[in-house]
């Protein structure tokens, strides 16, 4: 996060916090509630004469493809659109003549994420929207907008799309579903980079000697083991044979190899 | 030896496991403490959620359940399914992950474009995860059948179909953090039964499991020699200690050991085999290769991997402890249980039996209850890595404009299907001991997805039709071999039957690649294929 700088004396900084009206914090996440939020929090900044810090936080949690997929599709009912958030209320304040600043987080957790920014600003209150999930969707994912009321020190207002006037909600939202129009959510495409083709033959022998210096020995067990039952009967300490004591063995011998092979990778081709 | 407290425990946590999982990702979103350290820890993340989905029913239940019967040709279990890991860091972990594919057809698709050979891979999922998914079956019946007495044949309904209602209802989400919890119980579990059993039977003296075992001649051939022997007395009223010079005294012939290599591999071609099988099989297991997916970078694929040789590595060790020292304080039990036709119990349940030894009743009971959930989620994995197999590759082509939604009630249906058919399989091979079946899945995966992912990720000279050789011989060879062994032949097409398929089809898969490849030329995207398989973002 971003923190003031400090080198300032600090009078003149009081004078500053005494000038500037504190900011709205506003979480956005491109959906139709987030929308309402969104024209909710410019409105209530241009009453206030103040600016607008709008945030989205994509989230970073460990999820397999399917996971993520199932997720997504049982959003969509709560989402109702799906719109990048930052640049909707970045445009729509600079119609109304707002000003405003959009942070983009790529890591959770939600809420979390949201209460960072706004301590680290001088915060008025916070807006959101609530996608009025229940159920089940409500048990699994949880309510940002409830959590945040639960722990936030600021005032918090949530705003709400709701069934019964849905009508009438979309006429109010009018203007700024016209600008959400234009700016889909991207999908997340990973840039595609002309990349040099690297020494494949020689990261192979280098993968392939470690390789080696693992499979010899776990090949060379099996060999005593079924060629040379005696010399695998031996005893070799404390009263225990070739065969096993080698069996035991193995295992530190892979966790040096790994451990070895992790170094010299990162020495050699992430340097 | 039905136990109401292991039930409720094994209800309990089931229960449980869901419980958090769904509430772990609610947490990861409404919680308001906010650690910029958070990213750095999401390798450990990674290492217990691919730990958890490693640690099925063969590993936590088969491993110890197949030392004990006997002895230390099954260590090789332990260390191939290990060892597996090693060569999944070396070769292909980096790779995987910088391609960002989570499918082996994908990766495969994503140098050559080819329709047959994303069939293929599919056709290779499916096979794969099958033979994965039975024996978690076979284990979790053989669950149900010792804490219920219930019959087998009503014990595998009763989980096949808790497992489809597990999956179609509660699907893919969440199941992240489930692997990871369940990584823990189990790690924890085994932990437990091990230090308990050193401190009330061996003086905390490691070595003293072994040599006690290399005294023994192992349960399983123990009961073959007693099978006939009209002498035999009822074991349940003897001790350990005179079971086992019971049996050494009446068969002054036999002389294998607890520690004597040969009892269950018998010569090296065999042992090849099956340690071949075993190690190569895990860099092709389409489950493990998609959990790839999750890590960010490719850092963190080796960092997450090492992370899994230090979990499963330690888990192994004291698995085969567990499984020496079940050998002998179970021996009247386990030679008992075969000598009565209970041979899935017998094969398969010597960790929760041990629990009950060390611990009673409450440590059985976390005993099955972790492994229940283990299975139930391992096996939720397979299916879903499965059906998103059949319907991402196959059901996608035949109709491109499926919707999501449409995509993935295909999948769920399929659920179904798949489903069944694990519970008559687990029928058919009932009696069998599920780490040995799953080192079948393991060769068969060596044969087919790690020859044809390691060529596509290192060869430049590789070719379409050479990736289609490797994966129909390595597919077609390892399934005849798996299928005669399962069949009870001797021998096919000239080849003695070996207790795993691995050296053959394993060389005939990468021979058959080979060949064909400096025979053909269409060597597909293999610039941008390699260059983004090797540089690291």
């Amino acid at each position: 996060m971003e923190h003031k700088d400090d080198m300032e004396p600090k009078e003149p900084k009081k004078e500053i916090k005494k000038t500037q009206p504190k900011k709205i914090i506003l979480a956005t996440d491109g959906s139709m509630p987030a929308l309402m939020a969104t024209k909710k929090a410019v409105e209530l900044a241009v009453l206030m004469n103040t600016s607008i810090i709008a945030v989205a936080v994509e989230e970073d949690t460990p999820q397999m493809e399917l996971e993520k997929r199932e997720e997504e599709l049982a959003e969509e009912q709560y989402r109702l659109i799906h719109v990048d958030g930052l640049k909707v209320a970045e445009e729509y304040a600079k119609q109304k003549g707002v000003k405003i600043e959009t942070r983009n987080i790529v890591d959770g957790p939600i809420v979390g994420a949201i209460l960072d920014v706004a301590k680290h600003e001088e915060t008025a209150m916070i807006v959101l929207g609530n996608s009025g999930r229940s159920g089940w969707e409500k048990l699994s994912l949880g309510s940002v907008a409830e959590s945040m009321v639960n722990h936030s020190t600021f005032p918090v207002l949530v705003t709400k799309v709701t069934t019964d006037g849905y009508e009438e909600d979309i006429r109010y939202l009018d203007d700024i579903l016209s600008i959400a129009k234009s700016f889909p959510a991207e999908v997340k495409k990973a840039v595609e980079k002309v990349l040099e083709a690297p020494d494949i033959k020689g990261r192979l022998r280098f993968s392939l000697k470690y390789l080696a210096l693992f499979l010899v020995p776990y090949f060379g067990l099996a060999g005593v083991n079924s060629l040379y039952k005696d010399f695998a009967m031996t005893e070799v300490f404390a009263g225990l044979s070739v065969a096993v004591v080698g069996a035991f063995l193995l295992y530190p011998i892979a966790w040096t190899l790994g451990l070895a092979f992790n170094k010299a990778y990162e020495s050699k081709y992430e340097a | 030896m039905g136990s109401m407290i292991a039930l409720i425990l094994v209800v309990l946590m089931t229960a449980l496991s869901i419980g958090i999982a769904i509430y772990s990702r609610r947490w990861t979103r409404t919680t308001a403490e906010f650690y910029v350290a958070g990213r750095k820890i999401s390798w450990m993340e990674n290492a217990l959620a691919l730990t958890g989905d490693y640690l099925s029913a063969a590993s936590f239940l088969g491993v110890a359940g197949g030392i004990c019967m006997l002895g230390i040709d099954k260590v090789w279990d332990a260390l191939g399914y290990f060892g597996g890991y090693i060569v999944l860091l070396f070769l292909l972990a980096v790779p995987l992950r910088n391609l960002g594919k989570y499918t082996a057809a994908e990766i495969i698709t994503t140098r050559f474009e080819s329709k047959t050979l994303r069939v293929m891979a599919m056709a290779g999922t499916v096979v794969i995860c099958g033979f994965y998914l039975v024996p978690q079956m076979l284990g979790a019946g053989a669950l149900l059948q010792l804490l219920l007495d219930w019959d087998y044949l009503f014990a595998e309904i009763v989980v096949g179909v808790l497992i489809i209602v597990y999956v179609t209802l509660g699907g893919m989400r969440a199941t992240t953090y489930n692997q990871m919890i369940q990584a823990v119980v189990l790690w924890g579990a085994m932990f437990c039964i091990l230090m308990l059993t050193l401190s009330s039977f061996y003086g905390f003296n490691p070595v003293a499991i072994l040599t006690t075992a290399d005294g023994i001649i192992p349960p399983q051939l123990a009961a073959n020699l007693l099978k006939d022997n009209p002498n035999t007395p009822n074991l349940e009223d003897m001790s350990a200690r005179e079971v086992v010079d019971f049996v050494i005294n009446n068969n002054p012939d036999a002389t294998e050991r607890g520690l004597t290599p040969g009892t269950f591999a018998p010569d090296w071609l065999n042992t090849f085999s099956l340690a071949m099988g075993i190690v190569f099989g895990t860099a092709g297991l389409p489950h493990i290769l998609m959990r790839y997916y999750t890590v960010k970078r490719g850092k963190d694929a080796r960092t997450s991997t090492l992370g899994v040789l230090a979990s499963v590595g330690t888990f192994y060790i004291m698995s085969t402890f567990v499984g020496f020292a079940a050998m002998y304080l179970l021996y009247p039990d386990l030679v008992g249980l075969l000598l009565a036709g209970e041979a899935s119990v017998a094969k398969n349940m010597a960790v929760p039996m041990m629990g009950e030894l060390v611990g009673g009743e409450w440590l059985m009971g976390i005993a099955c209850a972790g492994a229940f959930a283990a299975i139930l989620s391992t096996v939720a994995g397979l299916i879903i890595t499965a059906t998103t197999s059949m319907t991402h590759d196959l059901y996608k082509m035949i109709n491109p404009d499926a919707s999501e939604r449409k995509e993935l009630m295909v999948a769920k249906s399929l659920t179904v299907v798949i489903g069944i058919a694990a519970i008559i399989l687990a029928l058919v091979l009932r009696g069998q001991n599920v780490s040995y079946l799953v080192t079948l899945a393991f060769g068969i995966a060596a044969s087919t997805f790690f020859p044809v992912l390691s060529m596509c990720v290192w060869w430049r000279d590789y070719t379409r039709q050479g990736a289609l050789a490797t994966m129909i011989v390595g597919l077609i060879v390892s399934v005849a071999y798996v299928v005669a062994k399962l069949a009870g032949m001797t021998s096919l097409m000239g080849l003695p039957i070996l207790v795993n398929p691995g050296l053959y089809s394993i060389p005939a898969a990468f021979i058959a690649g080979i060949v064909v490849s400096l025979l053909t030329d269409d060597r597909g995207n293999v610039d941008k294929f390699l260059a983004k398989a090797h540089t690291s973002e």
